[in-house]
């Protein structure tokens, strides 16, 4: 299955890498800042209130990365799977909870 | 460079896959926002329902030439403006095309004997369509439209490379990065 | 517009400048409801505190600045209106031709900054104290100013566009970035 994928990707890749038109130059390289020679440094500073967001975000798309495999092997795993994983479910809903009640989900 | 570019000459090989890229191309022209001045509201105006752009593959207007395909110059091109549209225009990536729309954009228009007007795009860009009227109407846009979709589908790939090579656009191509810091 | 909405009219708004400003004001006159106060231009930014702090008058937005240039003479002409009354003032300020100096009224009103810079671009009036009097209209380096009665047809000068002589858009001797990184 992975090998029709891989395939895809490649040949689609590889296809549009035969026929494309390749013109590049310098000119054409610099960065956009509408025509004008570009101001100021690209590494602009980044509010730090942001950071919370992020931090909520990994967790929990760590834990979607977790349940997801457990949704293909839920029935041989049984009973006591289902409980593990409402264990692991729970510690971090107490997280979540958590979070919203000391207002780091409130859009700043 | 691709392999298609690589021919000297359209053979059998290559009708097929030049009727179905410029199919392609010419069906989903992406327009680039470059209104400048009044013919930047008719612009506008063919994109609203009553004359309908979209109906023709257009409706997908970028603000960045990088996603552009097509690069609609309506409005009065002042000399101020006139580098920054240069240096937009070599920002957008091959294919492309522009399309002077207005009598700015062609000849300088009413600005005829201006001491800040560009007398016509095309003593700085490349221009495929002309579309005259002061403005034109968005039906006039339209045609000027189906012209360049008319004017793409009898494009070919083959030769493009010496073309490029060769061109006026030579000298960029054989430029090192970095030799043309200001 | 109607000229008296009943808040103020014109002629009790000349009153009330004759008032307020005294000796500085040299002439007021009322045409077509706008009131014209001629200043001379030592006296520019002491009137136009006045004009702006006094509590009936309260001429808080400066709608334009324009230079005019008369063959003999140039003036400077401030248009204020006011959020209270209806009542356009206009402050007029006639200046050498040759050499035209006034003092700039950008700390009163922001936004004349600007109107300033325009009428600098394209009379060569100096707006002494003006923050950043550089051009804003016309291109950086152009040299002359085109809108004087003398500097038009034969010495504005045209920009000749060519595919050869096109830069890339670029930064002057001494320019600095001037952008605002709060």
């Amino acid at each position: 299955m992975s090998l029709l994928d891989i395939f895809f990707v490649v040949g689609i890749l590889g296809v549009s890498r035969l026929v494309q038109r390749r013109h590049i130059y310098p000119e054409k390289l610099t960065p956009y800042e509408c025509g004008i020679p570009p101001v100021g440094d690209s590494r602009a500073p980044f509010a730090v209130r942001y950071y919370i967001f992020a931090l909520l975000f990994v967790i929990f798309d760590v834990e979607a990365v977790f349940l997801f495999p457990w949704a293909l092997v839920f029935r041989t795993l049984g009973g006591t799977g289902f409980v593990e994983m409402m264990i692991f479910f729970a510690v971090l809903l107490f997280g979540l909870i958590y979070a919203w009640g000391k207002g780091a989900l409130e859009w700043v | 460079m691709s392999l298609i570019e690589k021919f000297e000459h359209p053979n059998i090989l290559t009708t097929t896959t030049d009727r179905l890229f410029n199919w392609a191309r010419s069906n989903s022209l992406w327009p680039f926002t470059y209104g400048l001045a009044c013919c930047a509201i008719e612009m506008m105006a063919s994109t609203m329902p009553r004359h309908d752009m979209a109906r023709f593959g257009m409706e997908v207007f970028r603000a960045s030439p990088r996603q552009a395909d097509v690069m609609i110059v309506s409005g009065t091109v002042t000399d101020k403006m006139a580098p920054i549209m240069r240096h937009l225009h070599h920002q957008m990536s091959e294919p492309r095309w522009v399309i002077a729309m207005g009598a700015c954009a062609i000849s300088g228009g009413m600005f005829w004997d201006s001491y800040n007007v560009v007398q016509g795009v095309d003593l700085l860009i490349p221009v495929d369509v002309y579309i005259p009227g002061c403005p034109p109407r968005p039906e006039a846009l339209i045609y000027g439209m189906q012209q360049l979709q008319q004017k793409i589908r009898q494009d070919t790939q083959v030769g493009k490379a010496k073309q490029l090579a060769t061109g006026p656009m030579a000298d960029y191509v054989r430029m090192k990065p970095g030799s043309d810091k200001s | 517009m109607t000229p008296d909405s009943g808040k103020l009219t014109s002629q009790q708004a000349l009153e009330h400048a004759r008032d307020l400003l005294g000796k500085i004001a040299r002439d007021l006159t009322i045409s077509e409801w706008h009131l014209v106060i001629d200043v001379r231009g030592d006296d520019l930014p002491e009137a136009a505190l006045r004009l702006r702090d006094d509590k009936k008058l309260s001429c808080k937005y400066i709608s334009s600045i324009i230079g005019v240039d008369y063959v003999d003479w140039m003036e400077t002409l401030y248009l204020l209106r006011s959020q209270d009354h209806s009542v356009p003032i206009r402050l007029r300020v006639r200046l050498d031709r040759e050499k035209p100096e006034v003092p700039s009224v950008a700390y009163i009103w922001s936004g004349a900054n600007w109107h300033e810079r325009e009428a600098y671009d394209f009379f060569g009036i100096k707006f002494l104290g003006h923050p950043d009097l550089r051009r804003i209209l016309t291109r950086e380096d152009y040299d002359t100013h085109p809108m004087k009665k003398d500097a038009w047809p034969h010495r504005v000068r045209r920009t000749e566009w060519r595919w050869e002589n096109i830069e890339r858009p670029r930064r002057l001797p001494g320019e600095t970035d001037r952008r605002d990184r709060s």
